[in-house]
Parts: C-alpha cells; sequence; structure tokens
C-alpha cells in the first residue's frame, strides 16, 4: 500500500531524529570522560534492495558514534565502526522502517 | 515576537559553538596509542556535522541544511574507506 509506505517515511525521519540527538549527546559525554574504544565488525541487514542498503548505510553514518565503512550488496554485509562496542540491534534501530518504506 | 524567535536563535548558537568547542578537543586529545583511533575522531567530527545542520535549521536555511543533511555522510564514508583498506595493503 502506498500509504502505509508514506506512513513509514515519516515514522523514518522520526526514528532518525531521535536516534541523531541521543547519539550526539552520548558521544558529547564519551569526548569529556575519555571512555573511547573504536571497534570495527560486520552486520548482516535484512534489506535486499541497493537503495534500501545505500539508505541504511548513510543513516547508521549520519548517526554520531556509528560509521559504515563498507556495503556488500550482494551477501547484504555492512561492516560498521562504533566508538564504543555495542550489539548489531542498537547499531540499526531504523531497520524495519526501512524496510515498510521502500521493501 | 520577533524577540522570542531571536532568543531561540541565540540559545541554539550558543549550544552548537559549545558542541563544536567540544569537537575541536575531542579531536585533540587523543594521542595515537589507542587502535584505531582515527574511527574515534571521524565519530567526533560527526557531531560538529550535527551542529551545523541544527544551525543552519536557525539560520533560516533549510535547503542548504537539507543538502549537508545528506551530503556529510558521504564525506565521512570516503574517509574511513579509504583508511580501512589502505591499512590493509600494508
Amino acid at each position: 500500500m502506498f500509504i502505509t509506505r508514506i506512513f513509514y517515511g515519516i515514522a523514518y525521519f522520526i526514528v532518525l531524529i531521535i536516534e541523531i540527538i541521543k547519539a550526539e549527546l552520548d558521544v558529547a559525554t564519551r569526548v569529556l570522560n575519555g571512555k573511547v574504544e573504536p571497534v570495527v565488525f560486520e552486520i548482516k541487514t535484512e534489506l535486499k534492495r541497493p537503495i534500501s542498503q545505500t539508505i541504511l548505510a548513510n543513516s547508521i553514518t549520519l548517526t554520531p558514534g556509528t560509521l559504515s565503512i563498507d556495503l556488500d550488496s550482494e551477501n547484504c554485509i555492512i561492516k560498521v565502526a562504533t566508538i564504543s562496542p555495542r550489539s548489531a540491534g542498537e547499531v540499526i534501530p531504523f531497520e524495519p522502517y526501512i524496510k515498510g518504506m521502500l521493501e | 515576537m520577533t524577540d522570542i524567535i531571536t532568543l531561540i536563535q541565540s540559545a541554539i548558537l550558543l549550544i552548537a559553538a559549545f558542541l563544536v568547542l567540544l569537537t575541536a578537543y575531542g579531536i585533540l586529545r587523543y594521542g595515537d596509542n589507542i587502535e584505531n583511533i582515527i574511527y574515534a575522531r571521524i565519530h567526533i567530527l560527526g557531531v560538529a556535522d550535527i551542529a551545523l545542520i541544527i544551525v543552519l535549521f536557525a539560520l533560516n536555511e533549510p535547503l542548504m541544511a537539507g543538502a549537508y543533511f545528506i551530503l556529510a555522510p558521504f564525506a565521512a564514508h570516503a574517509v574511513a574507506n579509504g583508511y580501512f583498506y589502505g591499512e590493509e595493503e600494508k
């Protein structure tokens, strides 16, 4: 349904802005107290279309504290660098919204 | 009415200026002894990106803020990708 996709798009933007503000405050506190431990790992995504994978990688980079290094489009793997060790679900909280919007 | 808008703009500008100062401090404070420290520096530069997007919205330039919102991750991604594969060849 087209209306559902528009609803998911609006929800995606709201979630993205909330996540950006949370991550911004998190990185700002990490600058002050010095708890920095950068790690690189791979996460697997459910998204199949290249455009939704690109939007997901762009959102990851836009959030301070997480950074997408490489995107393997055929195997659906994104290589991610984060400022502290965290699980894959915390890196991509907006994946279901992109899935509802574009898949 | 215009007084309130000016006050809000000034508050946003002050917060963003504090964040940019914090970014400068964060880039300079860490030495090279931590592993993968360049990724941490790129993460800290992301704070300045978001602060500047907020400033462009506050200064009534939404088109420029939108362009920055889309284009800022490309630069960070390019730097990180180049560093990752450059390290692999060494």
